[in-house]
């Protein structure tokens, strides 16, 4: 079953590519197909799963092949009740993704949707694999579609934007793949099992490297404005709501878990270096000139946050990171969306020029501002409840580290009520065209089932919360 | 299987591999690059099969060998490129076939 | 009877989703008619849930229910819950009575606006809000009831979203309100960490936290700093007066009989805490006795007649925190009660006023309205005269109740019945100058010119709801009478039993002052703007730095301006340009660039030259030899 939610797109973006399509709404129409059939796998899976807490935390539809015997490599993949999550967000993101990219008619659409499969597929493996250099295939993998998607899709600085994101991913990759050749070599296996025996903290922090520079943590985050304003909408969406949670997945699975030692020493360091981004990102998406950068580096804030709730290594830091991470993937991919579609209407993303957009887009209006103010995280909501269980669980390591949080709370209602204005409220802008009409059927269609999820989220947070107890409890 | 003791085998290896890198580094044809390249290889080998004799086993032999199926190989590629360069009318000159330059 | 507050709460919930589903598909007085229909239904059901706890014994009046786990963390679990008890019974009546007559009175207000729709929507999703406040049965949820009024409020106040002023009004309330958020969630940590849980039955345990420690203190100053951002009280308090750009049902809805109590609530309902930490309980108190006085001078020099009401709705509510700060709950809650009804009325009055001259909110273009508008002008004086606290309307008897459980409370008590008397001199004083300067008088031109009165004075729709809280403004005082009955009180005792009642001398010595105080505000206001004397305007020109100081409100906004929207948008901006686009943006490019201009001058070396290779390798290989020698 895992094997089939990693092969089912992988092998649909193959059948994709190699097709020979004679119209342009074939590629578009059987990845959209795919990508729907993934969903309904997950959901069989999630069906099938068992929640009981007879196996906490256990490995479940998992298979193990050996690979290279000798090193004690082998193909070695498994849900876990977290991980489901992780899982189910990525498919339903990407079916969403797959759609709109449809919907709009990109350039070479078999390339273009084949390879948001493939991303796809790798993100599934690198949720699912269990084995360290399985684990780095696929993280591996996740970089070759969006350095294509980026590099080719792109906005007008495209070039540069992949440059520095592959450079920066690269870099922390290699890290990663010391570390892992380290703890393999020592453990005489790579399954995530059997490698934390040897208690080393410069293989905790080859593996913090990579995931600090994914995620992305304060410093590392000099990819990040260029690679959201310069993708596609559905690429950055899934950039920062996808891929960035697994970096924090790589915490909360491997770093965490396998290397409590080292843990020790370098919480503090982390900590601080994840509150600076924090409050960083929440000042800078304040004062960004235009949508998508308030939407990059609230991102940035959001995921410097769920690192702080990681590295309570608690009940409730855990289980609040973890709802904060679907909840953030989906904001942040609606969002993006959002921004596409807005400058789809005016040719640009600068709030100087725009505003008034509410006036007959009803629609528009509504998704933006009922996705605004549940990424605010006004109490109620469930990117509220995530937050809520982050800082509580931050707040028993030290009440510092929450009241930082709680300053981020009202940074965050600032900084999205000022692109909720922005863009919907006051005078039209000069770039607001009278005909640009409300949302498009089709763009409501992908939209409305993620506020949806969000939605329904918030009435029961505990729907994530309480069907995973990997985190004990 | 008394004959010269290892040095002298060492002195001629030597002198042999001399002559091909003089060789290499002052001709201008191709051609006897690679033919200078030859003697060095084969100073090697000589080099090889002495030690292999003095230490008594066979682990130098297998060396030497490799080296030869190298040489080979490197001679078919080595006059391929020259027939296929001399093809295009182009002098051949070491000196004037530098377009990898930086 | 539990399912009965289930119903009441979920009823505007289903009212907000079936109103946003139908969109277009309804007519917009179609959407009215839902949104006050589930409002009403709530009513009902809390009427239903009323007459059943009557019927039990007063100490097993409380239940809780719980319909499912709605977050959970390890053991930490907190159900979506629901408590029924004498306090949430009490606020869920006011909620949903006064909230239903506004929502029909707003049904005839919005009549024809484009996006009535919305609106109604709006406030359906206030009312289900504001039900999950009173009705939640523990802090979470409480929280999240009270996270979503504000989001509410904000969505009603910038409505017109057309105006900078209703835009910049909208996000500073859900700012501040996010500010009061922050400590109220730190209190919960802080809660959860001492007692594992948010539940009301486990935090309220005897001996859960020690009297008087620094946890019980910082407990209660969290949840009081949420308290005073919601109630707007000093020093929070900026966001009332500008929150009157929503429409005017709103105000009243919201911004006068609701939400802004919602402080007053959470005082109450955690007194448990509250009086844990006496200290803070009494800061509370003082607060309130500061936005009293506060308030009740900025109204003074005010010209609009929204924001006049709004300043009393501040001052008043500083009554009902000096009552819950002193620990006389059934008081305050019983001003809360009576102010729900005459400060509603009063708003729906002041807008009917603003309809009849085609929205115009300044008082110095009105006046001489009371032979237009009659009906409209005696409702406002009765709203008025309740407000001043004159018998027997009900504000005098909600009023006198704090004012003499204060008397009653020792020094301190003395100080803040000091502060709410001379706060009920100036409330008469401000309330009566909006009234003679509006109804009294000869019309300006531009009232003549712009006024046009419906049939009863703005449509049945909305004449209705105003004479009913007219009726209930009269007579609503006599739940509480002293000497005689103490309704409010006695119902609440069971869930926050008063520390100070009001007693004997006190109560009679309290009662005179305060009376002859508010008489004298209103002879005051008569003899200033009731015969147009030019005192106000001399005393203006005397005293220019006072006026400006009123004017200015105290300076309150720009300092706040200063301290946090300049100080956060200024370190936005430095932090692009000196940390964001030298360190991560730049740096990057010039070392791509670095490397680039590197890697020309390396390539060089590459000349393409096979015999300078070969030299090179010779060359290598011999220094590689000789060092070799020369180490081994």
């Amino acid at each position: 079953m895992t094997t089939a939610l990693i092969l089912v797109p992988i092998g649909g973006a193959l059948w994709v590519w190699i097709t020979p399509w004679r119209t342009a709404r074939g590629p578009g129409g059987l990845a959209l197909l795919v990508a729907l059939a993934e969903l309904a796998l997950w959901v069989g899976t999630t069906a099938n799963f068992d929640f009981s807490s007879s196996r906490p935390g256990g490995l479940q539809f998992d298979t193990k092949v050996v690979w290279f015997k000798d090193l004690g490599v082998s193909y070695n993949v498994g849900l876990q009740d977290f991980t489901l999550w992780l899982v189910g967000l990525t498919v339903l993101a990407t079916a969403a993704a797959v759609g709109y990219g449809f919907w709009v008619g990109r350039d070479r659409p078999a390339a273009y949707l084949g390879l948001l499969l493939f991303l796809e597929g790798a993100v599934v493996g690198v949720f699912t694999a269990h084995d360290l250099l399985l684990f780095y295939v696929f993280w591996e993998a996740m970089l070759i579609p969006l350095y294509v998607l980026i590099g080719v899709w792109g906005g007008p600085g495209r070039l540069g934007a992949t440059v520095k994101f592959v450079v920066y991913t690269m870099a922390g990759s290699l890290l990663m793949l010391v570390a892992i050749i380290a703890a393999g070599l020592s453990a005489g296996s790579f399954a995530f099992a059997d490698v934390g025996g040897h208690q080393s903290v410069w293989i905790f922090l080859g593996f913090t490297a990579a995931f600090a520079v994914k995620a992305p943590l304060w410093p590392f985050h000099g990819w990040l404005p260029d690679a959201y304003r310069e993708s596609t909408p559905e690429v950055a969406g899934l950039l920062s709501g996808v891929v960035s949670k697994a970096a924090a997945y790589g915490f909360l699975a491997i770093a965490l878990p396998l290397y409590p030692g080292a843990l020790d020493d370098w919480r503090v360091p982390i900590l601080v270096l994840a509150s600076i981004g924090l409050v960083y990102g929440s000042l800078l998406a304040f004062r960004a000139p235009d949508v998508r950068g308030v939407i990059a580096y609230s991102s940035l804030a959001q995921m410097n946050l769920i690192v702080i709730g990681l590295f309570a290594t608690n009940a409730s830091g855990n289980d609040g990171a973890l709802l904060q991470m679907v909840n953030h993937g989906l904001i942040s991919l609606a969002l993006f969306l959002l921004a596409g579609a807005v400058e789809r209407r005016t040719a640009t993303g600068q709030l100087a020029l725009l505003g008034g957009m509410a006036r007959g887009r009803p629609v528009l209006a509504t998704l933006l501002i009922t996705t605004g103010v549940i990424a605010l995280a006004v109490p109620g909501s469930t990117a509220f409840a995530g937050e809520f269980l982050i800082l509580n669980g931050i707040f028993t390591v030290g009440w510092g580290w929450a009241v930082v949080g709680a300053v981020a709370i009202v940074l965050a209602a600032m900084y999205i009520l000022r692109l909720v204005s922005a863009v919907l409220h006051l005078d039209v802008g000069s770039a607001v065209p009278e005909a640009a009409l409300d949302l498009r059927p089709a763009e409501i269609g992908v939209i409305v089932p993620l506020v949806a999820v969000l939605l329904f989220l918030s009435f029961w947070p505990a729907a994530i919360t309480d069907h995973t107890r990997f985190f004990g409890g | 299987m008394a004959g010269p003791g290892i040095a002298a085998y060492l002195i001629l290896s030597v002198l042999l591999f001399a002559t091909g890198a003089f060789g290499v580094l002052i001709r201008r044809s191709p051609l006897i690059i690679l033919l200078a390249l030859e003697i060095m290889l084969n100073a090697g080998n000589l080099a090889l099969i002495a030690f292999a004799r003095h230490a008594g086993n066979g682990a130098g032999q297998i060396f030497a060998l490799t080296v030869m199926v190298v040489a080979a190989a490197e001679a078919v590629v080595g006059l391929g490129l020259i027939v296929a360069v001399s093809r295009q009318r182009i002098e051949l000159d070491v000196d004037r076939l530098n377009s990898l330059r930086g | 009877m539990i399912n009965a507050a289930w119903i009441a709460l979920f009823s505007p919930a289903a009212a907000v989703v079936l109103i946003a589903l139908l969109g277009m598909r309804i007519r917009r007085f179609t959407a009215g008619l839902i949104a006050a229909g589930a409002t009403l239904v709530s009513f009902v059901c809390s009427v239903i849930v009323f007459v059943t706890l009557l019927g039990e014994h007063p100490e097993e009046r409380t239940h809780y229910s719980t319909l499912w786990t709605w977050l959970s963390a390890g053991s930490f679990k907190v159900g979506a819950q629901i408590l029924v008890d004498p306090l949430s019974v009490f606020m869920m009546l006011v909620v949903s009575g006064v909230g239903f007559l506004i929502l029909a009175y707003a049904v005839g207000y919005m009549h024809g606006d484009e996006q009535e729709r919305r609106y109604h929507a709006y406030k359906a999703l206030f009312v289900f809000s504001m039900l999950l406040l009173v009705q939640s049965g523990n802090l979470l949820l409480l929280l999240a009831g009270w996270g979503m009024v504000g989001l509410s409020s904000y969505l009603l106040i910038n409505f017109w979203h057309f105006r900078a002023t209703a835009v910049a009004a909208g996000k500073k309330a859900f700012i501040m309100n996010a500010f009061g958020d922050a400590t109220f969630v730190l209190a919960l940590f802080l809660l959860i960490q001492r007692t594992g849980s948010v539940d009301f039955r486990v935090v309220f345990k005897d001996g859960v936290l020690p009297h008087g420690g620094t946890i019980a203190v910082l407990v209660a100053l969290g949840l009081l700093g949420g308290a005073v951002a919601k109630s707007a009280q000093v020093p929070l308090q900026t966001w009332l007066p500008d929150a009157m750009e929503g429409p005017t049902p709103v105000s009243a809805l919201i911004h006068a009989a609701t939400m802004v109590t919602a402080g007053v609530y959470l005082i109450a309902r955690t007194n448990v805490l509250f009086e844990l930490a006496p200290v803070i309980q009494h800061l509370a108190g003082v607060l309130g006795a500061i936005t009293i006085l506060l308030a009740g001078l900025i109204a003074l020099v005010q010209t609009d007649i929204k924001r006049v009401i709004a300043y009393s709705t501040m001052s008043q509510i500083g009554y009902m925190f000096v009552g819950v700060g002193l620990g006389a709950y059934g008081a305050g809650l019983f001003h809360l009660m009576t102010h729900a009804f005459f400060k509603a009325l009063l708003f729906m009055a002041a807008g009917i006023v603003i309809h009849a001259l085609s929205d115009e909110q300044d008082i110095r273009r009105m006046g001489g309205l009371a032979r237009a508008l009659p009906r409209t002008y005696q409702a406002f004086i009765v709203g008025a005269l309740a407000l001043a606290a004159i018998p027997p309307f009900a504000g005098f008897f909600s009023k006198d109740a704090v004012l003499a459980s204060a008397a009653n409370a020792g020094t301190l008590g003395w100080i803040l019945w000091g502060a709410g008397a001379v706060g009920a001199f100036l409330t008469a004083l401000y309330t009566f100058r909006l009234l003679f300067i509006v109804f009294w008088g000869e019309m300006t031109p531009f009232a003549r010119e712009h006024l046009h009165v419906r049939r009863f004075e703005g449509g049945l729709a909305m004449a209705w709801p105003v004479a009913v809280l007219a009726v209930l403004s009269t007579i609503g005082g006599f739940l509480q009478v002293p000497g005689a009955w103490a309704g409010v009180t006695d119902w609440i005792d069971p869930v926050a039993q008063s520390i100070e009642e009001a007693s004997g001398t006190t109560f009679a010595f309290s009662l005179i002052v305060t009376l002859a105080l508010s008489v004298t505000g209103i002879l005051l206001a008569w003899r200033f703007w009731g015969r147009l004397s030019p005192v106000p305007e001399r005393t203006r020109r005397r005293y220019p730095w006072a006026a400006r100081t009123l004017e200015q409100k105290f300076y309150f906004d720009q300092a706040y301006d200063l301290v946090f929207y300049e100080s956060s948008s200024r370190a936005g901006v430095l932090l692009t340009q000196y940390v964001e686009e030298p360190v991560f943006l730049r740096s990057l490019r010039d070392l791509g660039l670095g490397v680039r201009f590197a890697a020309g001058r390396l390539s060089t070396v590459q000349s393409g030259s096979v015999r300078a290779y070969a030299l090179a390798l010779g060359a290598g290989a011999a220094v590689i030899v000789l060092v070799f020698l020369l180490v081994s």
